[in-house]
């Protein structure tokens, strides 16, 4: 993607990530602005009203439901796929209606790593980040999230994503003999 | 964009199984995340007319029962997560009951135990997708050699070894 095609879509970088489970698409992630961002928030607040109706739900409920349309509407206005053909495109709202929620998941623990990472926080330590990426992952990824730290100087890795199913693997069973 | 939804269609796709505690087909599938939110407004939603029935607050009712709330929501969860047998992928899936109120009058303990499947099946496609094709591949190779199969599976736990199996058996299936 040209400098001017990110110009286009109102950013100034976008940082390229494989498709969780899908690792020949890349997904590109564009970091909203402050504005956009409450922007954002304030329409997935009328839409958790509207969405509840005149039923009576608690506070806790109804920041709850504010906080996950929060999240979809984020991504709508962030995530680009690129098909190959050169045009990235930003995902559509009707395809992100039907993502499961581990995908919605994954896909925001993407968004909240680029938003930390454009606010500089890139020396953040590699075991936090990958710690909020676990919160919704599956059990090998959730071992590979709270090992983060030790699966990077064991293996040398620049991260512990970058490291193989299998390589996990191996780490735990040593770790357990260890232990 | 077409590989992506190629990926969430593969997702969704329901698994065969059956009812517990009967030899029922059905099929289980993961439900979007927009449908979660539709469970948890459509179970405030039957709490709040059920109060209003009994001419008390929803926030009082709750109180003087406060798991009804989440019992609801599970009932909403299997409601569309259990889904009539498909034969023909093309057709859209089936609710396993006709309403929900069918499923308000099952059993504790088979909601439960269907509430166990649904999440078993969440377990499975998580696990599917930290394994792709060339870890599969990788898997299955270093299974072959004995000491390296005990190496890797020993670590892991009965939850975790029975969804990667399950995982495995899918793609390799698929």
């Amino acid at each position: 993607m040209s400098s001017l095609d990110a110009r286009m879509l109102g950013c100034s970088a976008i940082a390229w990530h494989p498709f969780p489970g899908l690792p020949e698409v890349q997904v590109g992630i564009r970091v909203l602005s402050e504005p956009e961002r409450v922007a954002a928030l304030e329409e997935a607040r009328g839409r958790a009203r509207a969405f509840v109706g005149s039923t009576t739900v608690s506070d806790a409920s109804l920041e709850n439901l504010t906080q996950r349309e929060f999240r979809r509407l984020v991504l709508s206005r962030s995530v680009l796929v690129d098909d190959g053909d050169g045009h990235p495109q930003p995902i559509q709202a009707q395809d992100l209606r039907v993502f499961d929620a581990e995908t919605v998941d994954r896909l925001f623990g993407l968004y909240a790593r680029s938003s930390r990472e454009a606010d500089g926080a890139d020396e953040t330590p590699e075991s936090l980040l990958a710690a909020l990426d676990a919160l919704a992952a599956s059990p090998l990824e959730r071992f590979r999230a709270e090992h983060a730290a030790g699966l990077v100087a064991y293996y040398g890795a620049q991260s512990a994503r970058a490291l193989t199913t299998w390589q996990v693997l191996v780490y735990a069973r040593l770790i357990r003999g260890e232990a | 964009m077409k590989e992506i939804r190629k990926l969430i269609r593969e997702r969704q796709r329901p698994s065969a199984t059956t009812l517990p505690a009967s030899d029922l087909a059905c099929g289980v599938r993961l439900l979007s995340d927009v449908e979660i939110d539709q469970c948890k407004v459509a179970a405030f939603k039957y709490l709040d007319g059920v109060a209003r029935e009994r001419g008390i607050d929803v926030g009082r009712f709750i109180d003087a029962d406060p798991e009804a709330y989440d019992r609801e929501r599970t009932r909403q969860i299997l409601f569309r997560a259990f889904v009539a047998p498909q034969s023909d992928e093309d057709v859209p899936t089936v609710s396993l009951f006709p309403s929900v109120d069918v499923v308000r009058d099952l059993d504790a303990v088979l909601v439960n135990s269907m509430l166990a499947v649904y999440v078993d099946h969440q377990e499975v496609r998580a696990t599917e997708r930290a394994l792709d094709g060339d870890a599969v591949s990788r898997f299955v190779n270093e299974c072959s050699d004995q000491t390296m199969a005990d190496l890797m599976l020993s670590q892991l736990d009965a939850r975790t070894l029975r969804s990667l199996v399950r995982a495995l058996v899918e793609r390799i299936r698929g």
